[in-house]
């Protein structure tokens, strides 16, 4: 087990280096991003200037070799377009996403436990449809879409929630609902056919057989065994939470780690985008080593490889 | 499933017992006949209503659904230079469709190709192709497309390309453990002490086992990458007009959701639909793969 | 999905019971804009989302551009005149403070120019305004500063208006996160990427504003932006989008024109008739009032009406698809390759206009009628920019068009008339011929070093030029903004709203 925990570790480690290589050199092919920083009307001579100043116009490589000696010392370079180290910028920005996360995907898995497993003790009958049905469909919906309308139906016309912004608990109702709807769809599903899996498998028929009661069979037998597929669902989720997060934290104006990525690559502030990949991309991978953890103390032939 | 019992009933019988489940489903049924439809719409949609969909005509602007003058393209309304609804959403079912059912293809072959490589062979190969697996899933997918959409010139293209890939990380994964876990089994564990090639090995125990899981997986993953299409849109570099597709509508309708809901509504309204029929005939397609589900078709 | 319901309802039912009130303490007003600042320097003032924050209310210039007439208006300086030698003398307001408690003094003024025009710091100022300009500034006495260019620059008083007076305080070196100025507001906040809060300064040297604290949001919606002042959470909604826009909205008109730049790279685009087919084969006007603002106007010069060189005498390309079809064939008899595909390129994303997306399909359409096949490819910004530089034409690419628009902040027509048609900029469009390039680059120079009528005949004389003979791109159209305004507040909005909230405009109800 403790090898495991620590090839887990390494791995990930390994993971991490070939994300940060490759978001290093991707980035760059996007473009030199004097065209962003210098205004379209700037002559030639000035536009020479920034580039250079910035060093915009050494070797890839060599920003690459700069780039690996800043990071050796715990230096992720300053923010171009904040003028402020990066790592600060991403500190800054944290604690919104950390919290849009921290609920959406809780509420999301709870909600989708209890939906799921009660639509797979009757498969077909009302509720399994109506529900399955409803989490199926919000989750279908383009998640600004959902957004706007929400805020049109809940701030503008019903006035029970702001529009936008932080501040209160309010403001976190619309953008965490929001964020629920598409984990909700996806686990709640995931849930179903887990159970229906386990219930109709050998030994959940034996145990009907034995005559135990409905609840018995479902909360002793059948849940945990369908816990295993959506544990692995659930940490994806929570990956995938941060695309949600992109769109959320622009349309409800939150000073989160989505935006910051989304204009960190529009504004080509390289610095910026690597700190904040490497961020996000250690918390994705704590909580996947987590769940391996899990899965693997659950059932242990997952540590074989 | 073995395949003795594959190769009996023909075809004829298959169909005709695939009617009768849908019969004793409507909902089901329904869903299936949506399907056809929208497919029906992707393929005649073009040919037939390509101009007209693009038709600009100010004196019908901004009509409402239920419009029937100044025709019945305006049952679903008009857009702000008089472009009918209806036309816009049957020409742009070919694109949405197509675009998605390409990106999820390539993402589910490749996919289930390394997810394969990576349980069955183990060793480097595996543990390579699964760090990358981490590393692409660590990264957000719509950041990804963003990023590969400003490395390469966009294009339908490469929104599918990059589609494709954000898709890639759940198909292997998910490929990875179900191969993991059949590998376990006692049968498959006995077979490979015989000397069972792994070849066969796949072909007798694996598939029967994933391909349940993978039919459902592909056509959530059709669902949610219109979806995916439509957050590209949102943020300017999906689809780009003069080309159409339902996601780009409901992000163009966007600004329109105070005046004129009805833009965004639909093609909304189409993806969802298209999102719900899918899972439900992907359910049934498990179960009815599904060795041990079987018998549920049968009550 | 009940089940949620439910939870979220009792929820709501918690929440509200400590609902904050939304309303803002007397004296305070929000604005909502649609992007944040990416710094806080005054540095950066040609950014609009930094300089609608910061100037005229925190930093302040020797002067300031009068919103309407255009021209300078004295601010920290209350008079200038020019020397024999060329060079200006600006007399400085006394008693000024800065935010920091130190006096303005000719030593700030100098320090603030060696600031902004080093090129290290690559400030707007010196890429925009002082391009090419040698500048010196020197204290002459203990309230006058003398500024000497080389080449000699007419409009100098203008120009200043882009250098912020900043205190010794402020690092010489670095962008600062903290500005201080002599401005009726305080720099109080700045949480990156929510809010910026400024405050009355207390010790204003003019007259005392009617807000005591103005804290400016940013939200990328505009139906988001038009319902915050519907529900009281914002006083002032700049950017309303058309659909939205109802009659107690307040318009104006920016000092923006939109346009199709004709690159003259590839045949046919090398052909003046093809490019005024271009022009004649959109009906602009049947937009108006449809799909765009019934007050926007038609272009037909880079400059709008409230910039000093605009000519009113200019004609206009009237939608005249039967002139349109005649220029194409002639052309095509020529040996002009009519028929090749035509390319426009557009930056992804932005939206000059409310419907950008059905304005470019209108026009694709209109073109169509006449012959002209176009397709839009909406790029990104960088891509959009890189790929706009003359130097960067592919020699084997379609013809293409470009979609954009130009922003005068000068109120001068001199900054747009050059880095549009001049041929030392990388993005300008130019006439067919060397020689013709040569008169027109001939031309602008002489009126960048006039004055008065003179300057304003010679821009006028350009600008005709470019649209009845040369032709590089469509005239579109003089822009109109919208924005929204709660009951608390009266606000005029002016032509440079769009760049300058002057928030001691802004009165209380």
């Amino acid at each position: 087990m403790l090898k495991f925990v620590v090839m887990r570790f390494l791995s990930g480690g390994l993971s991490l280096a070939i994300l940060v290589t490759l978001i290093f050199f991707f980035a760059r092919l996007t473009g030199n991003p004097t065209d962003l920083y210098v205004p379209m009307d700037a002559s030639e001579a000035v536009r020479a200037q920034i580039a250079e100043q910035r060093g915009f116009n050494d070797p890839v490589v060599v920003q690459f070799g700069n780039f690996l000696a800043d990071l050796a010392r715990g230096d992720l370079g300053q923010s171009l377009r904040y003028a402020r180290p990066a790592i600060d910028v991403v500190a800054d920005a944290m604690p919104t996403t950390l919290t849009l996360a921290g609920l959406a995907i809780p509420i999301a898995t709870v909600l989708a436990l209890v939906i799921g497993s009660l639509g797979a003790l009757h498969p077909g009958g009302i509720f399994d449809r109506i529900a399955g049905g409803a989490t199926l469909g919000a989750a279908s919906l383009p998640d600004f879409w959902l957004a706007i309308i929400g805020i049109l139906v809940f701030a503008v016309v019903l006035r029970w929630l702001p529009t936008s912004g932080t501040g209160t608990a309010l403001h976190w109702v619309l953008p965490v609902a929001v964020l629920v709807f598409r984990p909700l769809g996806i686990l709640a599903q995931v849930v179903r056919t887990s159970m229906l899996g386990v219930l109709s498998s050998d030994y959940i028929r034996a145990a009907e057989a034995k005559g135990l009661r409905w609840p018995a069979v479902l909360v002793g037998h059948a849940l945990p065994n369908a816990v295993i597929p959506m544990i692995m669902v659930v940490v994806y989720q929570a990956a995938g939470i941060l695309n949600g997060a992109v769109i959320v934290e622009v349309v409800f104006g939150m000073p989160g780690v989505g935006r910051l990525m989304l204009d960190s690559i529009m504004f080509r502030d390289f610095n910026l985008l690597q700190a904040v990949v490497i961020v996000t991309a250690i918390a994705i991978f704590i909580a996947a080593a987590v769940a391996d953890l899990l899965l693997a103390l659950i059932d242990p032939r997952l540590t074989h490889d | 499933m073995t395949e003795t019992e594959t190769a009996t009933p023909g075809l004829r019988q298959r169909v005709l017992a695939g009617l009768a489940i849908l019969a004793s489903r409507p909902g089901a049924a329904l869903a299936f006949l949506y399907l056809l439809a929208v497919v029906a719409a992707a393929i005649a949609g073009p040919p037939f209503f390509a101009d007209s969909a693009e038709a600009i005509d100010f004196k019908a602007r901004n009509l409402p659904p239920l419009s029937l003058e100044p025709s019945w393209h305006y049952l679903l309304g008009s857009d702000s230079i008089g472009r009918p609804s209806l036309d816009r959403l049957l020409v742009s079912a070919r694109s949405t469709l197509l675009i998605s059912l390409v990106a999820v293809a390539l993402s589910a072959a490749a996919g289930v190709l390394l997810g394969l490589v990576a349980g069955l062979r183990g060793g480097f190969a595996a543990a390579a192709i699964m760090r990358v697996c981490d590393a692409l899933m660590s990264f957000p997918t719509l950041l990804l497309a963003i990023l590969l959409l400003y490395v390469v010139k966009s294009s339908v293209g490469t929104v599918v390309l990059v589609l494709a890939v954000s898709r890639l990380a759940l198909f292997i994964r998910v490929t990875r453990a179900e191969t993991a876990e059949v590998r376990g089994r006692v049968y498959v564990t006995a077979s490979r002490a015989i000397g069972a090639r792994p070849g066969w090995i796949t072909r007798v125990h694996l598939l029967p086992a994933l391909v349940p899981t993978l039919v459902t997986l592909f056509a959530v993953e059709v669902a949610f990458t219109m979806l995916a299409e439509s957050s590209l849109s949102f943020i300017g570099i999906g689809v780009q007009p003069p080309g159409v597709s339902w996601g780009l509508m409901v992000a163009q309708g966007r600004d329109y959701l105070a005046t004129q809901w009805w833009l965004s509504f639909w093609p909304g309204l189409a993806i969802v639909l298209t999102a719900l029929s899918l899972v439900v005939v992907a359910n049934l397609m498990k179960t009815a793969l599904d060795p041990r589900q079987k018998w549920r078709l049968q009550m | 999905m009940r089940m949620l319901i439910s939870v979220a309802t009792a929820a709501l039912g918690v929440a509200l019971a400590a609902a904050p009130a939304l309303a803002a303490e007397p004296g305070e007003v929000v604005i909502v804009a649609p992007a944040g600042p990416q710094t806080m320097d005054g540095c950066q003032s040609n950014v609009s989302s930094t300089a609608r924050i910061l100037k005229q209310n925190v930093l302040e210039a020797l002067t300031i551009v009068d919103p309407v007439k255009g021209g300078a208006a004295p601010r920290l300086a209350t008079s200038w005149e020019q020397s024999a030698d060329g060079s200006w003398l600006f007399k400085l307001r006394p008693g000024v403070m800065f935010h920091d408690g130190t006096p303005l003094t000719p030593e700030t003024v100098v320090y603030s120019f060696e600031r902004m025009l080093d090129k290290a710091l690559g400030c707007d100022p010196f890429i925009f305004v002082f391009s090419g300009v040698e500048v010196k500034a020197e204290a002459v006495d203990a309230e006058t500063v003398r500024i000497t260019t080389n080449p000699v620059q007419p409009i100098l008083p203008l120009m200043v208006e882009s250098v912020a007076i900043v205190p010794l305080a402020t690092p010489r070196n670095e962008l600062t996160r903290a500005p201080l100025g002599t401005g009726p507001y305080v720099f109080t906040n700045w949480d990156t990427q929510t809010s910026v809060t400024l405050t009355r300064a207390p010790s204003y040297w003019g007259e005392m504003p009617a807000v005591t604290k103005a804290t400016f949001i940013w939200r990328s919606e505009a139906s988001v932006r038009a319902a915050m002042v519907d529900v009281g959470e914002a006083d002032l909604a700049l950017s309303i989008s058309e659909q939205d826009a109802r009659d107690t909205d307040l318009m104006y008109q920016s000092a923006e024109m939109s346009r199709i730049k004709i690159n003259n790279d590839q045949p046919p685009f090398n052909d003046v008739r093809v490019r005024k087919a271009l022009n004649y084969a959109l009906d602009r006007r049947a937009l108006i009032g449809t799909l765009l603002n019934p007050r926007i106007t038609l272009a037909n010069q880079i400059v709008g009406p409230s910039v000093f060189g605009y000519d009113p005498a200019i004609g206009q390309y009237e939608y005249d698809p039967v002139e349109a079809r005649r220029l194409l064939d002639e052309a095509r008899a020529a040996g002009a390759p009519i028929d090749r595909p035509i390319r426009m390129i557009s930056i992804a994303g932005s939206s000059t206009f409310a419907n950008q997306d059905e304005v470019i399909a209108a026009f694709i359409a209109m073109w169509k009628q006449v012959g002209l096949s176009v397709t839009n490819e909406a790029l990104e910004m960088g891509l959009f920019r890189s790929s706009i530089r003359r130097e960067n034409f592919d020699p084997n690419r379609n013809p293409t068009l470009v979609f954009s628009n130009h922003d005068n902040t000068t109120g001068d027509a001199g900054m747009s008339i050059f880095s549009k048609y001049h041929s030392s900029n990388g993005t300008s469009d130019l006439p067919d011929t060397p020689e013709g390039i040569k008169a027109m680059d001939a031309l602008i120079e002489s009126g960048m070093a006039a004055v008065g009528d003179e300057r304003r005949r010679i821009f006028g004389e350009a600008m005709r030029l470019e649209h009845d003979e040369i032709v590089p791109e469509v005239w579109l159209y003089y822009m109109v903004n919208i924005v929204r305004k709660s009951d608390r507040i009266n606000y005029e909005p002016n032509p440079r709203t769009s760049q300058v909230i002057d928030l001691a405009t802004i009165t209380l109800n």
